[in-house]
């Protein structure tokens, strides 16, 4: 359906429907992670919720009855799990020139934040953007990543409000890469460099996309006024596969060694 | 340039692998630029060795005379003494 209003950004949402608690009351994740894009966009933008097989009709009908028709999409994924193939799936499917990937257990908590990714972004040199992310206890989970000793978020479990001992995570700052759990392009970058590679499934998929980025020239970039909830557990598990470190290492290793953005005290 | 879904996941799996595979080409010339480095290091660190063992060899060589010659001087001193002792007795005070 073609929308009324031309979409300024396409916020692309991979999802299963899951289902879980947040400050004690439970909810469906994507659900509210649109809900709070929707009330705070400040922009026209499309939503393209990528709906794995798991996921219930129920949770699609209540998708997209949150926004006039056509503004949230839900786009089948039927293969098994690859986060690259949803991202690139959803991608395509986009029709704004911007693209704001975000995973679905995230909820808005800056009103302006997308204004401020787009301000960031509104540099040509700027290839993507990334926010800043608070774990469900308020504390820091992304203020940019670092790959000097480790592939890292910098800053990681220090107090959400913490700009660090020389106040660089209040700084909109050049970072060796950002999460994709939430970050903004644009889609001729992501035409350009190819999108996600679908050979990094589960792991690294955002350090291999903000390295071919970086292969163009331009720059990763974080914003530390957009903020977000991201109610991934601390304690998660990444369930990293072997062939996915080989492969990162053999496309970029000595790049991201070579990690000039983070000095070695936070 | 095509933009329907089929058509931009066809080309972005086409551009990554090619974007892949000039990283990986590009990684594997750093890494052989390394190992030449890290040759040319060693090769480099293997003739000063050389230098120096045949340096010490030489020095080595001069200690072993010293040593044998300090080692025939008291021969020598011990001969003369007997000799002299054996002089003073035969002949007139």
């Amino acid at each position: 359906m073609a929308l009324a209003i031309e979409p300024a950004v396409s916020v692309v949402i991979p999802s299963i429907g899951t289902t879980g608690t947040v400050h004690g009351a439970d909810r469906v994740f994507v659900i509210e992670a649109v809900r709070s894009v929707l009330a705070t966009a400040g922009t026209p933008i499309e939503v393209v919720v990528v709906a794995g097989r798991e996921m219930h009709q129920r949770v699609i009908d209540d998708l997209e009855a949150l926004a006039e028709p056509g503004i949230v999409r839900c786009v089948p994924y039927r293969d098994e799990f690859n986060f690259s193939a949803t991202v690139n799936l959803g991608a395509a499917h986009a029709v704004a020139s911007r693209l704001l990937l975000l995973n679905d257990d995230t909820e808005v908590i800056s009103p302006d934040w997308l204004e401020r990714m787009l301000d960031a972004a509104s540099d040509p040199s700027v290839g993507a953007v990334g926010a800043r992310l608070l774990f469900e206890d308020g504390t820091l989970q992304h203020a940019g990543h670092t790959y000097r000793t480790s592939l890292d978020h910098v800053g990681f479990g220090l107090p959400g409000t913490s700009g660090g001992t020389t106040g660089l995570l209040h700084r909109r700052r050049r970072v060796a890469g950002v999460t994709a759990a939430c970050m903004l392009t644009s889609i001729e970058v992501f035409d350009l460099v190819g999108g996600f590679s679908t050979t990094l499934p589960g792991n690294y998929n955002d350090v291999d996309f903000c390295m071919k980025v970086r292969a163009t020239g331009r720059h990763i970039v974080y914003e530390p006024d957009a903020v977000l909830s991201h109610f991934e557990s601390k304690s998660r598990v990444a369930g990293i596969r072997p062939d996915e470190i080989e492969l990162i290492q053999r496309r970029w290793l000595t790049d991201l060694v070579d990690d000039p953005f983070t000095p070695v005290v936070v | 340039m095509s933009d329907a879904p089929a058509d931009r996941l066809a080309r972005w799996a086409e551009r990554d692998a090619i974007v892949g595979l000039d990283a990986e080409l590009r990684q594997a010339h750093v890494a052989l630029a390394e190992r030449d480095a890290q040759i040319a290091t060693l090769r480099e660190r293997c003739d000063q060795l050389a230098n120096r063992i045949t340096q010490l060899e030489v020095e080595r060589d001069a200690l072993r005379h010293r040593v044998a010659a300090t080692e025939r001087a008291p021969l020598a001193h011990r001969v003369y003494r007997r000799a002299r002792s054996a002089a003073a007795r035969v002949l007139p005070h």
